[in-house]
């Protein structure tokens, strides 16, 4: 008996003395970076690492002067435990955090030293805060963390709440008791006895972000530090890959990340049997993926993991060969190419004879006659000159820039500031795309072509191109080259009048293309330094501009490649080569971790 | 239209404006105000291309063409004001303004009113006065309107920085002479009946006091 007790005490002693930061991960979180190797980051500086795209999800304020010159060494970090990067979203917030081990608490507040204690409304639990940054720590384990409203639920609250001031509530999008309390909650800290008279709507709203940011802030810490919910416990998946003895190991849930973020929000309301059957279809899909460092570069290894009836499809899909003709398209100097081979035919008979039988039950009016409908047209249809037409294999590549003529207007005065209005040519830089597909039927598209050039006078037909004068951007021809049993669009003058037939000495080098024939259904490479000095930012979104500049620095090779698709899955290699090998090994894995940060994101 | 002018300088590093003003004697006059953003039309071709820009849904040109149309059509219903003439050209990006009005004082009166009752939510508008001209006959005092100095100040800084290669001018014409002004960068004409001030968007956003000028006539020699 005695022996029992000594042996659970000694047990329960282990379990307290185990506790690490892979159970800290709020189950909350989609998809998690983690760092096996902590020392690899040692000689890595708090202003390097305060650069990346993923620690500005954690609030930048906490690298403030006390940070400057330090090293991650400085942190006083346990290096024997997990560093986790996680990230996470709902239809109501998204979070972002870290979890780690800390073996000098002491070290760690020198370093972030806005950080004062806090009163912890959980058992056991240390709570410290600096401006919006919650830190928690518990058995030497820290998680800092960051729960923010996401925009669309804030504007729906924002706008509901304010109708509904207003005498006006049309629509209720949240729970009625949920409103209460949070409107209680503002009248305590922020209105007048009036009401919200002497506040604007986006004061207002500010207001509101405010409470939700701090409401899913103590559902998150309820969630991980009173209910144990977590990721490690609550996923399989996640515990296996952790066991990998890699450098690190990437997961993401995506079935989850589909659902929660309400990526199919489309069908939702209109056709919620749908919606619920995309959601079942995805069921199960994770990507896992481990990252290995050498001398040379890191190697990411990642695996998609579907439920069978959507393996089976995919099986389908990417059932096909690559089509030896685009190697004639692409420029042995190209700055990066990307190909995509899948039988569009073979996926949609599977996914027809799947999906079918089980929407043909629907009762929804609506929805039985739009099955209805499908049915008909595929017996209706020619299939054989649609999937001939458009087979689904496609490919594209990014070769350079090209300056291109624009037209502006300018304003001329005169000795009185009257003025005219002036035409004026100009110049500006272009990166120059190629995009194709794979054709069996280049009459069906001609047609097309030919029609639009008789309605369309700004549509020609050059050599064996047909020209669309400011097709893109307003501003820039596009050439549509439709020979040789594929469809290539390009603003490439170059490729488009003097190449149509393709590319002869200048093709896709040798072994380029013989590693895209031997991948499986995709295959990219890109050269970072070509890339990146040729694409003007100008031309891209903030958001992308933001994953540009943060691969800026980067230079080497990436090779993206698949392997065969299986029933239940498929596997990627990432291949990333240094070209700067002098830079700190520790930076690279960063670089990669923040560029699948922003991609994911 | 100054609200339309400052969408687009978010929007654009290229642009130019010309506010042209003509006032005759008798105090009632045309205001023309051109918006010119040909130069940044693949730009923004490819922010129209986009859903969204820094979190916010990008409008569709149907949606601004239809908000310019209702604001042309408030400002025309306004008492003194005797025609409202617009120009969208959206192939170049060239917005162009013509409003005809009895007395200055009348003009911003219809502006101010139009303006807040085109703003759609309770404190979006945060200008109480929208005037930025005094006349008098003999002189006219111009200044930059509270809600352009607000709009401004809210522009971030690397927004602020792309303004630089933007251009303002601003033309005043008088059917008398002009005496003199006290902005030292004012050129006068040649025939000496208008006054015109160019600065860059940058100069404008950084120093709201760039065109202020007050401008007098010469007294009539009868």
């Amino acid at each position: 008996m005695r022996l029992k007790i000594t042996f659970s005490f000694l047990l329960l002693g282990f379990i307290s003395l185990a506790q690490n930061p892979d159970k800290y991960i709020p189950r909350s979180a989609v998809s998690v970076f983690t760092l096996n190797n902590v020392a690899l980051f040692d000689k890595i500086k708090m202003d390097h690492l305060v650069q990346y795209e993923f620690m500005g999800e954690v609030q930048q304020e906490l690298f403030d002067g006390s940070t400057n010159g330090k090293t991650l060494e400085d942190l006083g970090l346990n290096y024997d435990q997990r560093l986790h990067v996680f990230f996470g979203k709902n239809d109501r917030y998204e979070i972002a955090g870290f979890s780690f081990g800390i073996r000098n608490l002491n070290d760690f507040f020198t370093v972030f030293d806005d950080f004062e204690n806090a009163p912890s409304p959980y058992s056991g639990v240390d709570l410290y805060t600096s401006h919006f940054n919650h830190l928690y720590i518990k058995d030497g384990v820290g998680v800092l963390v960051r729960v923010d409203p996401t925009q669309s639920f804030l504007n729906q609250q924002c706008d509901m709440m304010w109708q509904q001031r207003n005498g006006t509530l049309e629509i209720e999008l949240w729970g009625e008791e949920e409103i209460l309390e949070i409107e209680d909650q503002l009248e305590n800290d922020f209105l007048n006895a009036d009401g919200y008279t002497d506040k604007g709507y986006f004061d207002f709203c500010d207001s509101l972000r405010f409470e939700f940011k701090q409401q899913f802030m103590d559902e998150v810490a309820l969630n991980l530090f009173v209910k144990g919910e977590n990721l490690h416990d609550h996923d399989a998946a996640f515990q296996e890959l952790l066991l990998e003895e890699t450098e690190g190991v990437f997961f993401m849930d995506n079935a989850r990340n589909l659902r929660e973020g309400d990526l199919f929000a489309a069908f939702k309301d209109i056709f919620p049997a749908i919606h619920n059957d995309l959601l079942n279809l995805y069921k199960n899909n994770k990507i896992t993926g481990t990252l290995k460092l050498d001398k040379r570069g890191i190697k990411a290894e990642l695996s998609a993991t579907y439920d069978e009836m959507l393996g089976s499809i995919y099986k389908k899909l990417n059932n096909t060969r690559f089509d030896n003709r685009v190697r004639k398209y692409i420029h042995e100097d190209h700055a990066a190419f990307f190909t995509y081979n899948v039988n569009l035919r073979e996926a949609y008979e599977k996914a027809f004879s799947e999906l079918m039988p089980v929407l043909r039950q629907e009762t929804n009016p609506q929805l039985s006659e739009q099955v209805l409908m499908v049915d008909l047209l595929n017996d209706l249809v020619n299939k054989d000159a649609l999937f001939n037409t458009y087979r689904g294999s496609l490919f594209c590549s990014f070769t350079g820039l090209q300056k291109i003529n624009v037209s502006k207007i300018e304003y001329t005065y005169d000795e009185n500031f009257n003025y005219t209005e002036t035409r004026v040519e100009s110049e500006e830089e272009m990166p120059l795309f190629t995009f194709g597909i794979s054709t069996k039927r280049n009459d069906i598209p001609e047609k097309i072509l030919r029609h639009l050039s008789r309605r369309y006078p700004t549509c020609q037909k050059i050599g064996d191109a047909w020209k669309f004068e400011e097709a893109l951007l307003g501003s820039i021809p596009l050439y549509v080259i439709n020979v040789n049993k594929l469809v290539v669009f390009t603003n490439d003058e170059d490729l488009a009048l003097n190449h149509a037939y393709g590319y002869k000495k200048e093709k896709l080098g040798l072994w380029d293309y013989w590693k895209a024939k031997s991948s499986g259904f995709v295959y990219g490479k890109i050269d970072w330094t070509k890339t990146l000095e040729e694409l003007p930012e100008s031309l891209f979104s903030p958001e992308q501009s933001e994953l540009l500049s943060s691969l800026v620095t980067k230079s080497g090779k990436t090779v993206i490649r698949s392997s065969k698709t299986k029933k239940d899955g498929v596997d990627y290699s990432i291949r990333y080569q240094f070209a700067d090998r002098q830079k700190d090994p520790g930076a690279h894995v960063l670089d990669l971790v923040n560029s699948l940060f922003l991609i994911t994101r | 239209m100054l609200l339309v002018s400052l969408l687009f300088l978010g929007l654009s590093s290229c642009i130019e404006i010309v506010d042209d003003l003509r006032i005759n004697e008798d105090g009632s006059g045309v205001l023309n105000y051109n918006i010119n953003l040909s130069s940044s039309k693949v730009k923004i071709n490819s922010i129209f291309a986009l859903d969204s820009l820094d979190g916010k849904k990008v409008p569709t040109k149907l949606e601004i063409e239809r908000e310019i149309r209702a604001f042309r059509q408030q400002l025309a219903q306004q008492p003194g004001i005797k025609g409202v003439d617009l120009t969208l050209d959206f192939e170049n990006y060239l917005f162009k303004w013509q409003v005809s009005f009895e007395d200055i004082d009348v003009l911003q009166e219809a502006l101010n009113n139009t303006a807040k009752s085109m703003s759609k939510k309770q404190g979006e508008w945060f200008a109480e006065d929208l005037s930025w001209l005094q006349w008098d006959e003999e002189a006219l005092i111009r200044s930059v309107p509270e809600i352009h100095e607000s709009k401004v100040g809210q522009l971030k800084p690397e927004d602020r920085d792309l303004l630089r290669t933007g251009s303002y001018i601003s033309i005043t014409r008088f059917s008398v002479p002009v005496d003199t002004c006290d902005h030292p960068d004012a050129v006068i004409s040649k025939n000496r009946k208008a006054v015109m001030i160019r600065t860059d968007a940058l100069s404008l956003s950084q120093n709201l006091s760039s065109l202020s000028n007050a401008i007098y006539l010469k007294p009539d020699e009868e």
